[in-house]
């Protein structure tokens, strides 16, 4: 009689489970799933996350709308940022998109916009500003500043032998920040993963996906969703 | 600090997929009268025919006259009146199911024969199943019928679930990879060892548990709405899946 070598139940051999005792897996759903990088709404599999985790090389893309030559720069648990060109204005900017696109779940796009909408009410220095906001063939996008000297978290080892110049940049974040909560917009997945810093050394806070605007519904929201990066989020 | 004791619908995401579920769908329509209401009872059906193939075998019959009787159970069900007598107020899927598997075999025993099989409107590849060993029934005598359908039902929603997942990342992965993560759907945790798998894998242990996260979170997801698809109100989820678990108890 075959057992589970962890619970013991006897394990049935028509159960089509592929080898897995259902007791095991039953217990598997009751709980919590850990809280390991930073966690989406939910309602499907979070593809740019696992696929950033897998090393999945992400492909460029050629033409898109009013952009050419995107080629990835980062992707998150939601959307993908490329580096694109501008043909109407010949520059060069940051275009971020929802990594599945036209099959994107409602919650995910109602927090795309909010994001674009959040980022939008901030005019400050130390803020990436969002250019335009558009939908291509059904795609959602926006279009930012392109900052391009990588983020915080690959300054850290400089700054930490630079105490002067890492408080004097925090300080800008700080009041950056600052300036958010005084139009109603809450960040709320501040790390050294979301400040850009540019060529000069200035940083600029970006990814507004998970920021709370004052005035929003909160359905957006779900109460018993943990929003955040866990290693820097606030503790209560 | 997250609710330790979440109700798995109202404060899960992706609960507004469980408004009305298949089987709430089926008892407002009565009698099957709907059209929705019919795909929805063959779509029930197609994925919960297992467990009524255990308890048949449990009950005495022999491996052709077993699949025979599922056979002609579901044509019936399926057929006009099929859903004649059911509760609209109360009762889920599963209880629902067994007991007109029990009025359709007392009524076939009484009858001592059965009519031309095959007639309905629904027609499942049982052979082809047992084949695969999705039913087929091993002699575990300390059952009864009754733990046997029970069992198999709570192996049956969560084989739907993990199919569901499975098909998920096969869109975009091409499978690869889901056998060796699939292990890390089960609790206790730690059973698996991380490092390995993310050796074979060619990526990073903190890589390695950002997509057990996601998997885990996901298959929980799926497995709660595959067993909302079966009551008659989401708010009856938790207790069925307190049922379920008892049902894969000894």
């Amino acid at each position: 009689m075959n057992r589970c070598p962890k619970c013991a139940l006897v394990l049935s051999s028509a159960s089509s489970l592929e080898g897995l005792c259902p007791r095991c897996l039953l217990l598997g759903t009751l709980a919590d799933p850990g809280e390991e990088g930073q966690s989406g709404p939910g309602g499907e599999l979070e593809v740019a996350a696992v696929e950033a985790a897998l090393g999945i090389p992400l492909p460029g893309i050629e033409d898109f709308g009013d952009f050419r030559d995107l080629r990835p720069l980062a992707r998150g648990g939601m959307g993908i940022v490329y580096r694109a060109r501008q043909v109407s204005l010949n520059r060069q900017v940051a275009l971020k998109m929802i990594r599945s696109g036209r099959l994107a779940h409602e919650t995910d796009l109602r927090r795309f916009r909010s994001e674009a909408e959040a980022a939008a009410l901030l005019d400050h220095p130390n803020i990436v500003p969002i250019y335009e906001v558009g939908d291509h063939h059904g795609m959602p996008y926006f279009s930012m500043k392109l900052i391009e000297g990588g983020s915080l978290a690959s300054h850290l080892p400089r700054l930490r032998s630079d105490l002067r110049a890492g408080v004097g940049l925090l300080m800008r974040v700080a009041r950056a920040i600052h300036y958010a909560h005084e139009r109603g917009v809450l960040h709320r997945d501040l790390k050294p993963g979301n400040i850009l810093i540019d060529a000069q050394g200035e940083p600029h806070v970006t990814d507004f996906g998970l920021a709370k605007l004052a005035t929003q519904e909160t359905q957006v929201t779900l109460s018993a969703v943990i929003l955040g990066t866990p290693a820097y989020m606030s503790p209560e | 600090m997250p609710d330790p004791n979440p109700s798995p619908i109202e404060s899960r995401p992706g609960a507004g997929a469980f408004a009305s579920t298949q089987w709430s769908v089926i008892l407002r329509a009565g009698e099957g009268s709907s059209p929705d209401a019919g795909e929805a009872l063959e779509a029930l059906c197609r994925t919960y025919w297992p467990p009524l193939y255990a308890y048949v075998r449990r009950r005495g019959h022999a491996v052709h006259e077993a699949q025979d009787l599922v056979q002609e159970f579901l044509s019936r069900l399926l057929g006009q009146g099929g859903l004649h007598g059911v509760d609209r107020e109360k009762g889920r899927f599963r209880s629902f199911l067994l007991a007109s598997m029990n009025h359709f075999l007392t009524n076939e025993w009484h009858r001592g024969q059965r009519q031309k099989r095959g007639g309905g409107r629904i027609h499942l590849s049982l052979d082809q199943a047992l084949e695969e060993g999705v039913a087929d029934v091993e002699p575990v005598t300390q059952f009864t019928p009754e733990k046997a359908f029970e069992r198999r039902w709570a192996e049956t929603v969560l084989r739907s679930a993990l199919e569901r997942l499975r098909s998920e990342w096969g869109e975009r992965y091409q499978a690869r990879h889901f056998d060796d993560l699939k292990g890390f759907l089960l609790e206790p945790r730690g059973a698996v060892p991380l490092a390995e798998v993310a050796s074979r894998l060619g990526i990073t242990e903190p890589a390695l548990k950002s997509i057990v996260h996601r998997l885990r979170k996901r298959y929980g997801e799926l497995f709660r709405q595959e067993v909302a698809r079966t009551v008659g109100d989401p708010a009856e989820v938790e207790e069925e899946i307190r049922q379920l678990l008892a049902a894969l108890s000894e």
